[in-house]
């Protein structure tokens, strides 16, 4: 919390610098969101152990600050969020009821000369989850942390149509109890390089380098999982006709691990994605990809992962909109980058959600929303379940 | 930690001291542009910020990125969005992305004729004669959308670590992202003792 609390304070100090003429009713937008849900699986537990349900109530400011101006653009996002389970037993819960989640985002925009510009990104997001247990096993420890991802791009434009791009990232995650910060707590470094050329009104293909360090500060040696890794791609942003824009990248990465133990991993990567306006009411987004990526699964160094995902949003009328999705992921971790002695597997995991929202007036809005979540697993010490949540919501613009 | 946080800091302050300086360029800089035509590309960088859908795209974002989230959400000339200088934005382009934008396209008579979307604005008091008082009429998006490009990216420098190891947290919008940070928070691991981690591990 004391991160947020200096934050905080960053902010106050930048409303103190800040002329008090650019603030005006137009930059500043605060929301409120309250949603009562119920969720028939709240332990993620398989159906034979018969699953806990609840309803769950659902908390959430949200302040929104947008200065743009000509050369400079800032964009901050404050998001507290706070969670309430009628049926979670507060002696199985560490005796706290409720789990509190900050969010901040930043978003930084600065335009040195029409050809060289500066942007910065941070998000951080603070999370405050105590620890759960069931009557046969613990659900999860004591599980306060703090995660940031800062992304800031120098952009240069060689010629109108050839744009370079120097772009550095830094992600961190801290786990305040020491437990959990031993395996947990980690920080990466990420370098990258992208050339990008506009070949028509329609058509713009990049090359790209990465090379990206991950390093787990606190973890054992037996448990040390520190990797590099190297990627090299091309790809393309093609606007197909007034309705169809797609994107395509892809490469290969090689990722070596500081651990002699593992061989380096070498593989391709890629990504597709499409944005369709089948009507003037109607949009609908696709995506596509497959990469090693980190671990889900504790015990492995790295997975290979493949996901789908497709997204519909129509609007019925200018106050009544449904937004659906589905998505499709499939994780396979390998025997071979098992960090204590396991056999490997599959996991995948389906989701679908679906909105309804209506506008009431120009401040208030009314949300019902459904999401399904289903895991199938065949790695040991995990378990298959499958979710069902409801809710339903009402938000206002409170200025 | 801390560095993280100095670095932020400095963020900050520098976009606040920013802003001071950037009152005075304005207004020099407004009258050297104000002869030459627009670009639709120029256009969607205006409007992505106004509508503040900066949020959902990549740290500097390319033409078509912004494109692509504007017609995410419903936002586009009639012949599509296009690139370069060629690309000039008209007057009818103006009227029809900014009715958009401002969610009041059942106010067009006829959305096919472009003269229609021109009295639609008019209508609402807003004139075209020029783009940089035309465009403070639009504000933030209350019901903003984006496919969320941290999900799919296999970019180390755009894609988003995992908030939980379930894999689940994929959603469309802006509230249903937020969701997302609350579809995760629990995972259920028999006979260990362990944490919920957006870590790898």
């Amino acid at each position: 919390m004391k991160y947020i609390r200096l934050l905080m304070a960053a902010g106050l100090l930048c409303a103190l610098i800040v002329p008090p003429e650019v603030f005006s009713a137009d930059t500043v937008h605060l929301f409120n969101r309250l949603r009562l849900g119920y969720d028939d699986n709240i332990y993620l537990e398989a159906e034979e152990h018969d699953p806990v349900d609840s309803f769950r109530v659902i908390e959430e400011l949200e302040l929104l600050v947008n200065l743009n101006m000509e050369r400079m653009y800032l964009g901050l996002a404050y998001r507290p969020s706070l969670l309430w389970y009628t049926d979670r037993d507060e002696e199985n819960s560490d005796n706290k009821e409720y789990d509190l989640l900050n969010d901040l985002d930043l978003n930084f925009m600065y335009r040195f000369s029409p050809t060289l510009s500066f942007s910065l990104s941070d998000s951080l997001r603070s999370s405050r989850l105590p620890a759960i247990a069931d009557e046969n096993y613990i659900v999860r420890r004591d599980d306060d942390n703090l995660y940031n991802s800062a992304i800031a791009t120098l952009s240069y434009n060689l010629l109108p149509e050839t744009r370079l791009d120097l772009s550095g990232r830094h992600i961190l995650l801290d786990y305040e109890e020491d437990s959990s910060a031993l395996y947990g707590n980690y920080y990466s470094l990420v370098g990258g390089l992208s050339l990008r050329q506009q070949l028509a009104s329609r058509t713009t293909v990049f090359g790209d380098v990465r090379y990206q360090t991950i390093t787990y500060d606190k973890a054992p040696e037996e448990y040390n999982r520190d990797a590099e890794m190297i990627f090299a791609g091309l790809g393309a942003e093609q606007t197909f006709n007034p309705k169809l824009l797609g994107s395509l990248r892809a490469g290969m990465e090689t990722r070596t691990y500081d651990n002699d133990r593992y061989d380096d991993n070498t593989a391709p990567y890629g990504e597709i994605s499409l944005t369709f306006l089948p009507s003037p009411a109607t949009r609908v987004s696709a995506s596509a990809s497959y990469s090693i990526d980190e671990s889900d699964a504790e015990n492995y160094m790295s997975q290979d992962r493949s996901y789908l995902s497709l997204s519909l949003a129509h609007d019925f009328t200018a106050k009544l909109s449904l937004y659906a999705s589905g998505a499709y992921t499939q994780n396979e971790y390998d025997e071979e980058y098992s960090v204590m002695p396991a056999p490997g597997g599959t996991e995948k995991t389906y989701l679908a959600s679906l909105r309804l929202s209506y506008r009431l007036n120009r401040i208030n809005w009314l949300e019902v929303g459904y999401q399904y979540a289903k895991m199938d697993t065949e790695l040991e010490n995990r378990e298959s379940y499958d979710r069902n949540r409801f809710d339903i919501g009402w938000k206002i613009q409170l200025f | 930690m801390k560095r993280i946080l100095v670095f932020v800091l400095m963020g900050l302050m520098a976009a606040a001291s920013a802003v001071g300086a950037q009152k005075e360029d304005e207004a020099g800089s407004r009258k050297a542009r104000a002869s030459q035509p627009v670009t639709q590309t120029q256009l969607a960088e205006l409007l992505v910020k106004a509508l503040g859908l900066v949020s959902y795209l990549p740290n500097a974002p390319t033409s078509q990125q912004m494109f692509d989230v504007l017609m995410q959400n419903g936002i586009s000339p009639a012949g599509g969005w296009l690139m370069g200088d060629e690309a000039v934005v008209t007057k009818a382009d103006l009227a029809r992305v900014l009715v958009q934008a401002l969610r009041a396209v059942d106010q067009v008579e006829n959305p096919d004729d472009p003269q229609s979307w021109i009295d639609t604005l008019k209508a609402m008091g807003i004139s075209l004669d020029r783009l940089s008082e035309t465009i403070q009429s639009v504000e933030m998006l209350p019901d903003a959308l984006g496919q969320d490009v941290t999900l799919y990216s296999t970019d180390p420098l755009i894609k988003g670590e995992q908030l939980a190891r379930d894999n689940i947290d994929v959603q469309y919008s802006v509230d249903l992202n937020v969701l997302a940070r609350i579809f995760p928070e629990i995972e259920m691991i028999r006979g260990e003792f362990r944490p919920i981690s957006p870590t790898p591990f």
